[in-house]
């Protein structure tokens, strides 16, 4: 057990951070237990501590009796100084036991720009980065959506769990408890759970390149190895298992309120967006499910709001039913109920306006592009007239302050498109004047944010080259000269920092060099502006000799090996590549709940079929 | 509407809990046992309950108030146990009291509190006393106070009202200090380690730990206790 002392937690901002002791974090005996896990997030307490998904884990690990679950989370610059000054090392949590001393130390990818934390976060706990260093100690894995490319990180971990892990989780912990008492090698571990489905070990395999730097093959070590790894997924969102308690911190963190899943996938197609794809098929958790569950979790945790996180709120097939059941169980004890992700349609200010009963809120719309032909590029299926009809609604109904989401950068884009994006902030500003001065609310505000667009791989954009920084820039300066209306507040995000996100999110092996150069030169927190030092990185790219437009900027051909094509997510690359052509033709491709696209997730599903516990007869009504 | 005022404990690792989160955290705890607390009306309604001093973030205490109100009576033995119950370590309540009468809230009656201060030391019992004396038989202490516009200097002598020495041995020691507290006047108890280190020429030296032993008010120029002075009442 690490001694921190009051001194050095005075000494350092927010020392809630680092101490533990929140309401329901679990506490054991570390001698009762054949597993002692390591649950990382490679970024500061108030993010990770806001993600569901190690929230899920945690609990699903801890219940079992014979394994240790612990959280761990990148110290803030401060700490992590006081911790090298006085030799202490990387510890979880609950235990303050050095996480060196664990059997797993897992890390989920939620964003590439996290990765120099991982290898900060490493050596903070005095764990050699390569896998091929590690002959003892524990097995350093890594799941979540960017494990989806996971060859920038490929000879860091000694294996990745792709897609869901809630059950996979319980397979790993089984072999490895076997494999401890069996005293046998490190490698017949790995080739063991290489067995399971969704578990992909990167060194037992040889990357070839072709003298243009493209992948020529892969090779497996050996024969038994797979060769496709196929992602996980739980069929039954609805009986899987969901926590009935979660860890309610003692220190402010981003997402402070009960989270609930509502359900996973997308069926709307958005060409630019990852998630879409690889969360697919659609599952429901039942409406019973969820009141159940907010009954059991506000009781637990004592927060006053609930959040209904999916991909895509207004989706869920009995979302109005939902909304108002939560409503009116809770309106009494005024727990709030707050929906992200909301869809453009005068619906979503229906539903705002049903929660708005217990707590106000913001709204915010993401049409992602601003013109039309943009719009249909990427599929987005969002036009004008609804954005007009939803901002007229919502201003009648009170609001004076919407923010509007935009990608600049998207692949076929023309000033036009980015012109559009101002026209379009202007016509929302317009629809507030055009309604009378009594029936709106003072204060008009509109806020326009651009993000750059960063290709993704399993996207039908992975073909595609990401713009250059100095376009970018140009494109935001032109969209701010645009921007006439004093109501409209732009702002938008570093392309630097997009640019090495296009790089690692398509990256390969060789990217694994570059990422350990780049922490020895101080890169840490690269998703924080104040840490991200672009210069830094490039220096790095230099001395490693790899080049990162190769990774950013090229076209990529059809028929190139990406370096993540031996991962099956169950959307298949044929449907992607069509994807890309209809995108080139500004066609539109239905919401697959109107009838199936083709996208291949449905050969996953042993005899069954997409909307696994939806409310059918409310999926197919438009 | 019930009101109460809760005293309640902050030791161990909850004293890195910062005052908001105090306040959340009693929120939820609350929320947890099953008390309701009243909210109040407007825009955002918010929860009925404030802390009677904000206490800085590092700094232990025996004696900390809150003033709350509940939309329900709960007989004070069964509130205390379903409260701690749901209470992270080192937060326990210790008292509740029914308040009947209508008193401005507690955070206008804070005018002192009670702190034990710990530090290392090099000195005999006498010359510690003798520190002791001289800041206490000085007629100014000049010390710079942050405010708004720039820094002032104040003279804290008038805040301080006694100092007095609680426990000693060969290398440590603890320092009884009743300080001015609350709104109008109020003196961080950081300022007199770094006054006992002054007066001592760092022979008091070393990181302190503070705890805030109580919250007083006062009557009839009396110094009182925070929950005596509510009883009853």
């Amino acid at each position: 057990m690490v001694d921190i002392g009051n001194e050095i937690l005075l000494s350092v901002s927010k020392p809630a951070r680092y101490t533990g002791g929140e309401i329901n974090a679990v506490y054991k005996d570390p001698k009762s237990v054949d597993v002692r896990f390591a649950m990382c997030f490679p970024d500061v307490y108030e993010v990770g501590m806001s993600h569901l998904g190690i929230k899920i884990l945690y609990h699903k690990i801890n219940d079992r009796e014979d394994s240790y679950c612990e959280r761990v989370f990148a110290p803030w610059p401060d700490m992590e100084s006081k911790m090298r000054e006085n030799n202490i090392p990387l510890y979880g949590l609950e235990s303050k036991d050095p996480i060196s001393k664990f059997d797993f130390v897992g890390f989920t990818l939620q964003y590439e720009m996290s990765y120099t934390n991982i290898i900060n976060m490493l050596d903070l706990a005095g764990i050699p980065f390569l896998s091929s260093q590690r002959a003892k100690g524990p097995f350093v894995i890594f799941g979540g959506p960017c494990a989806y490319n996971p060859e920038p990180l490929a000879d860091i971990a000694d294996f990745f769990v792709l897609g869901e892990a809630e059950e996979v989780i319980d397979e790993i912990l089984d072999i490895y408890i076997k494999w401890k008492k069996s005293r046998a090698s490190r490698i017949e571990f790995l080739e063991e759970v290489s067995r399971i489905q969704g578990i992909y070990v990167p060194s037992f395999y040889d990357i070839e390149y072709n003298e243009d730097g493209t992948i020529k093959r892969r090779v497996q070590k050996k024969r038994q190895y797979p060769e496709v790894i196929t992602k996980r997924i739980i069929e039954d969102i609805d009986k899987s298992y969901y926590p009935d308690k979660l860890v309610v911190p003692l220190t402010e963190i981003v997402h402070d309120r009960i989270m609930i899943e509502t359900f996973r996938g997308c069926t709307r197609g958005c060409r630019f967006c990852q998630a879409g794809m690889i969360y697919r098929p659609v599952r429901e958790r039942k409406t019973a499910t969820i009141t159940e569950l907010a009954e059991k979790l506000i009781k637990s945790t004592g927060y006053d709001e609930i959040s209904l996180t999916s991909l895509s709120i207004c989706d869920y097939s009995d979302i109005k039913n939902l909304v108002t059941t939560l409503v009116k169980n809770h309106e009494e004890d005024k727990v709030g109920i707050s929906l992200p992700s909301l869809r453009i349609d005068s619906f979503s200010v229906d539903l705002i306006n049903e929660i708005q009963k217990i707590r106000k809120t913001g709204l915010t719309f993401a049409p992602e592009a601003g013109s039309q032909r943009m719009r249909d590029v990427i599929n987005k299926g969002v036009t004008e007239e609804d954005l007009i009809n939803s901002a007229k609604s919502a201003f009648e109904s009170g609001w004076s302050s919407i923010k509007l989401y935009f990608m600049i950068g998207l692949p076929f884009e023309t000033f036009e498109d980015v012109e559009g994006i101002a026209k379009l902030a202007e016509k929302v500003v317009d629809t507030y004047y055009s309604i009378p001065k009594n029936k709106r609310k003072k204060g008009l505000n509109v806020t326009v944010s651009t993000s750059s667009f960063v290709p993704k791989p399993f996207t039908p954009f992975q073909w595609e080259p990401q713009d250059r920084i100095e376009v970018l820039v140009e494109k935001q300066k032109f969209l701010k000269e645009k921007i006439k209306s004093k109501s409209i507040t732009y702002n938008w995000h570093e392309s630097p920092i997009s640019f090495l996100e296009a790089v690692f999110s398509r990256g390969d092996r060789r990217l694994t060099k570059v990422l350990i150069k780049a922490w020895e030169l101080g890169c840490k927190f690269d998703g924080w502006q104040e840490y991200f030092d672009y210069d830094k990185w490039m220096e790095a790219f230099k001395a490693c000799g790899v080049d990162p437009e190769f990774y950013a900027y090229r076209r990529r051909s059809l028929d190139e090996i990406l370096p993540w094509d031996f991962i099956d997510v169950g959307v298949t690359k044929a449907y992607l590549k069509r994807e890309l052509k209809m995108a080139q033709e500004g066609a539109l491709t239905r919401d697959c709940r109107l009838g199936c696209t083709g996208c291949g997730i449905t050969a996953y599903l042993k005899g069954g079929e997409c909307f696994n516990g939806a409310n059918l007869n409310k999926v197919y009504q438009e | 509407m019930e009101r109460i005022l809760i005293k309640f404990t902050k030791n161990n690792e909850a004293r890195f809990i910062s005052h908001l989160d105090t306040m959340r955290t009693l929120q939820r705890a609350f929320r947890r046992a099953g008390i309701k607390v009243a909210y109040s009306k407007g825009y955002n309604p918010h929860p009925s309950l404030s802390i009677a001093a904000p206490l800085s973030l590092g700094i232990s205490s025996n004696g900390e108030y809150a003033d709350v109100e509940l939309s329900e009576y709960i007989p004070q033995e069964e509130f205390i146990k379903r409260l701690n119950e749901q209470l992270p370590q080192g937060i326990q309540v210790l008292k509740v009291i029914y308040i009947e009468k209508k008193l401005p809230p507690s955070m206008s009656a804070v005018m002192g509190a009670e702190y034990h201060i710990k530090l290392k030391h090099n000195l005999k019992f006498e010359d510690l006393t003798d520190v002791v004396n001289r800041i206490m038989s000085s007629k100014e202490i000049i010390k710079e106070k942050k405010t708004k516009t720039g820094v002032k200097m104040v003279n804290i002598r008038p805040l301080i009202r006694d100092i007095a020495i609680k426990a000693w041995n060969v290398d440590s020691v603890v320092f009884k200090c009743y300080l001015c507290a609350g709104s109008r006047y109020n003196l961080n108890p950081e300022i007199i380690v770094d006054v006992l280190k002054e007066y001592s020429e760092n022979r008091i030296y070393g990181f302190p730990e503070i705890v805030r032993e109580d919250i007083y008010s006062i009557e009839d120029e009396k110094w009182i206790v925070l929950d005596e002075y509510f009883s009853g009442k």
